[in-house]
């Protein structure tokens, strides 16, 4: 009999480790959030630059090739802050820099509420060592109240084909009306809630034409696509709503409580996410805690659902701090943009100690602060499932 | 006096000298060599926390633990609960409101109020009262008067100290001070203050016809008229005359992108944190998420300032902001607060 596994959680890490637990010959669930459950769908967890992209192993290049649009090589990606970054891969809709051929401006077009392309074509231009021209910058919203909407809503109008060459007609004018070689196209969040969005209209304008790095969600509708797309493509069936209970038994079988229905399986793969991800709670939670109301360095953590097995959870830089009372106040912790990342973020499930049928990938796994990091620990621990 | 923005140093003479600077009072006295006993004031530390949305239509007061009075309290957009009053020996130019503090008040509230518990904080707010001097009482039992001291007897003809006092008053207090100075300055001249609208209260100005003729939000248009009366009409022009200036850039408040060219320009704001003084931008449940890069674009296009002093910019009211929040972050929060920072390291490409 093959085992049967049930992985908890659709983000890059849950994925990961359904596909490849499938690849080897499991039979593979998968239990998905309710919508906007995945860290990805605000976009937030992105390829950060890490620079230690060491190739992608033989079972994580397979997996990987079930996703649409994404690739991972080492790249310079504009944001909206006006500067640039680099990254260990990218959705393949935001615009590379380093892909783009040496000679020629850059082309910012658009207008929204957090990107002005006249702006930001001067600020990349000092900024970075490329030369950037704003065109027409109303180009992107065809009717007038599209002035109004965000850049998911817009970005949506772009799936359809018959819009998308409507862009292709308007920046092809603004281009030829332009004295400047142009080597690509930058525009905000706009370019379709689905993968693929940004290849077609660079096959239309024969250029290569991308999105900046912003703060808008159309990334994560991507990524949520993508990832029911491939999860089609694998045959991986999908349970839908929170897990409520992991209950471990003496034969060795894992009983995982759902709303409406109960699964019992061989392995379960936790992949909830960590503090962000909604998969380990504080305690005492807010409501509970009579009078201590802020956080402290007292706060422990607990699994957002219920076992009957304890699974034992490490957080460095909080939960480690002896102290008295209410412990060390939250406003001594360091919240910086120049510091490492905040202790907040690094509680998770500790591996050794974790009772025999379960494992955990990700971000609930303390690792998977950045998409790469994410779908490896998905990968090994999706492999691991079969042992 | 050295200017903040420019770093120049200049002098300045006047017959008169009024200082008017709060808790900063005795300091600034003794710049002039007065003995700071003789503009002497017992700096109190008050606190506000700050809630998404108005979790009442009314106030409601509640006692706090040692007796005294705290309130819940609508405001603008949010609620706010408040307040505390302790003596204050710190650094007055770092004043921040502490996670004690915020129980304390919670503590008070959630005695008539315990949903308080489960409402989400957003924000504090910290300041220090520049209570007239007494050595005894408790800081509750002090007077709230305001007081004109004239330091002729210190020997320096011509400076008085303004002291005490609180927002509630303060009309009445300048309007003191003023008819003290008229008393020399202008014999005879009656005092008009009670008959000149404050700038902007010139007219009622209906919003939902500014809002049509901006085409933006009547909610964005009402806030507007709220925040700066008939000169909301001198904004409506930026907004119609230049591209785009109607898009809405903090959309929590909602703050749009003229309202910020028209501070910059006029109100001399300097950088995002005076933009957000002015209009409340980056102050609502998102945190600054949203706007706090694209006002500092704006800003820095005002005052012709270069990309990286922008980003500087945005930085610095970010993380600022995110400190004021530290103190009230509950369990759920700090959730958020990560999210955020994991956005702007995004944005900036800081992450180590």
């Amino acid at each position: 009999m093959s085992a049967t596994v049930l992985v908890i959680g659709g983000g890059i890490a849950g994925f990961a480790a359904a596909a490849t637990a499938k690849e080897a010959g499991a039979d593979v669930s998968i239990a998905l959030g309710r919508a906007g459950a995945t860290f990805l769908s605000p976009g937030v967890l992105d390829f950060a630059q890490r620079g230690d992209a060491s190739p992608l192993t033989q079972i994580e290049k397979s997996v990987f090739s079930l996703l649409d649009g994404y690739v991972i090589e080492p790249t310079e990606l504009l944001t909206i802050a006006g500067t640039s970054r680099t990254a260990d891969g990218r959705d393949e809709t935001l615009l590379s820099v380093s892909a783009l051929q040496e000679d020629g401006a850059v082309a910012v077009i658009g207008r929204t509420a957090s990107f002005d392309s006249r702006y930001l074509a001067k600020a990349f231009s000092a900024t970075t060592k490329r030369s950037f021209v704003a065109l027409a910058c109303d180009a992107i919203q065809r009717y007038a109240d599209e002035r109004h909407w965000n850049d998911a809503e817009l970005a949506s109008r772009f799936d359809e084909e018959e819009r998308l060459a409507w862009l292709a007609r308007i920046l092809g004018e603004g281009i030829q009306r332009s004295t400047t070689k142009i080597a690509g196209v930058l525009l905000p969040n706009i370019l379709g809630t689905k993968p693929g969005v940004a290849a077609r209209l660079s096959a239309m304008m024969k250029l290569p034409c991308g999105e900046v790095v912003g703060t808008s969600n159309t990334p994560g509708f991507r990524f949520l696509e993508a990832r029911d797309r491939a999860l089609a493509r694998a045959a991986i069936p999908v349970r839908r709503g929170d897990v409520e209970g992991i209950d471990f038994s003496s034969s060795g079988r894992v009983r995982v409580t759902f709303a409406d229905h109960v699964a019992d399986v061989s392995r379960v793969v936790v992949a909830t996410g960590g503090i962000v991800g909604d998969g380990l709670r504080y305690v005492p939670s807010e409501i509970e805690s009579a009078g201590a109301l802020p956080l402290s360095s007292r706060a422990t953590f607990e699994p957002s659902f219920r076992t009957n097995a304890p699974l034992p959870i490490i957080a460095p830089g909080i939960a480690d701090r002896p102290s008295s009372l209410f412990g060390e106040p939250a406003e001594t912790f360091r919240l910086s943009l120049t510091a490492k990342p905040s202790p907040f973020l690094r509680a998770g499930f500790d591996r050794r100690a974790l009772p025999r049928g379960i494992l955990v990938a990700g971000a609930a796994a303390g690792e998977g602060t950045t998409w790469l990091e994410a779908f490896r620990s998905g990968c090994a621990q999706g492999s691991n499932a079969l042992i | 006096m050295r200017e903040a923005e420019t770093n120049a140093r200049r002098r300045y003479r006047a017959r008169y000298v009024v200082n008017a600077t709060g808790a900063w009072g005795p300091l600034t006295a003794a710049f002039g060599g007065i003995h700071s006993k003789a503009a002497r004031i017992r700096p109190g530390k008050g606190i506000h926390v700050v809630y998404d949305r108005r979790l009442s239509n009314y106030a409601i007061v509640a006692d706090s633990i040692d007796g005294r009075r705290v309130f819940l309290e609508p405001w603008q957009n949010v609620s706010i609960i408040g307040t505390t009053d302790d003596d204050y020996f710190g650094n007055l130019d770092d004043v921040t409101a502490t996670s004690e503090e915020v129980r304390y008040l919670v503590q008070g509230i959630a005695r008539v109020f315990p949903s308080i518990r489960t409402a989400r904080a957003i924000g504090t707010y910290a300041g220090v009262r520049p209570t007239i001097y007494d050595y005894g009482p408790d800081e509750d039992s002090l007077s709230r008067e305001h007081l004109i001291v004239d330091h002729a007897v210190d020997g320096a003809e011509g400076v008085f100290s303004m002291l005490g006092g609180k927002l509630a008053s303060y009309r009445l207090f300048s309007q003191e001070m003023s008819d003290r100075l008229a008393r020399d300055l202008c014999p005879g001249v009656a005092c008009t203050t009670h008959e000149i609208p404050l700038p902007g209260g010139e007219k009622i100005i209906d919003p939902f016809r500014l809002a049509g003729e901006i085409e933006t939000t009547p909610i964005a248009a009402r806030r507007l008229v709220f925040r700066h009366g008939t000169r909301a009409n001198d904004i409506g022009v930026i907004a119609r005359e230049e591209s785009f200036a109607n898009t809405i850039v903090c959309p929590c408040e909602p703050v749009t992108e003229a309202e910020i060219r028209y501070v910059v320009r006029n109100e001399g704001a300097t950088s995002v944190a005076d933009v957000s003084r002015r209009t409340r931008l980056g102050l609502g449940a998102c945190g600054g998420m949203r706007c706090t890069v694209r006002c500092a674009q704006i800003v820095a296009e005002e005052r012709e300032l270069s990309p990286r002093e922008s980003i500087a910019q945005a930085k610095e009211f970010f993380e600022q902001q995110a400190r004021t929040r530290l103190p009230v972050i509950g369990t759920v929060q700090a959730r958020q607060e990560v999210l955020h920072f994991e956005q702007m390291h995004s944005l900036f490409g800081t992450r180590t």
